[in-house]
């Protein structure tokens, strides 16, 4: 691991297109700003970990499940059906701009 | 043409039907296509097939049918990587764990949801920056 120091409002590069920024630290914890391309993913690295085990145990779900007897506690054959949201995006038929 | 799986044998499908990761599910990496299957018998829940490997599944379902409050909010960097052009073009799914094959006690991740463009075929498992969506919500309640 290279280690490198940086004091209050450093910036370090990594590549030609990211930056790690030292924007405060105190009492143990540092605020670390990211500046990164769209496509580059930035993840705390316990929330990674995290996500990949519990992929790993969803990928053991047996194809002999007994879903059938199930009663889901609000189970919406009409309900409609909600998409994420998207920043800025239009809408089909409107004549928004992106932001 | 022809998938193999370990759960549902040789299954027919049609390359239209097939996603494509954009980027690989954490943990599976460099498996990029899957196709969806529902469970049936009148269950809402949904298997996420690997074409290229016959033993990965995963359950999915739609989260709109255990918390209809929940909401996911995409990064530019997500829409452009889906190559959302329309909320319709887009569905949200949450992987599911049945601890210990008992289904009464399935968990949803709410953290990490697999979201799909269904226009484009395309799909990602995409990391949302709240620390307090659990990874293990359970579907029926505690």
């Amino acid at each position: 691991m290279l280690v490198l120091s940086r004091k209050k409002n450093e910036t370090i590069m990594i590549g030609d297109d990211i930056l790690i920024t030292l924007v405060e630290s105190s009492n143990g914890v540092a605020k670390i700003g990211i500046e990164a391309p769209r496509n580059v993913k930035v993840y705390r690295k316990e929330v990674y970990d995290a996500i990949q085990e519990e992929n790993r145990a969803a990928a053991a779900a047996p194809g002999t499940l007994d879903f059938g007897s199930m009663e889901l506690p609000t189970l919406g054959g009409d309900a409609a059906r909600k998409g994420p949201s998207l920043p800025g995006v239009k809408k089909p038929g409107t004549g928004g701009k992106r932001s | 043409m022809l998938v193999e799986t370990t759960r549902f044998g040789a299954l027919e499908i049609d390359e239209k039907d097939i996603f494509r990761m954009t980027s690989p599910l954490l943990g599976f990496p460099g498996l990029e296509r899957y196709f969806m299957k529902d469970h049936g018998g009148g269950s809402p829940f949904v298997w996420l097939q690997s074409v290229e490997d016959a033993e990965l599944a995963f359950v999915i379902l739609d989260p709109i049918l255990f918390k209809p409050d929940y909401e996911v909010h995409l990064t530019r960097g997500d829409v452009d990587e889906l190559e959302i052009e329309s909320e319709d073009d887009a569905r949200v799914f949450t992987l599911v764990v049945v601890p210990g094959g008992d289904a009464k006690k399935m968990t949803a991740n709410l953290q990490a949801p697999l979201v799909v463009n269904l226009k484009r075929q395309l799909a990602k498992q995409v990391v949302l920056n709240d620390p307090d969506l659990p990874i293990k919500y359970p579907i029926f309640g505690s």
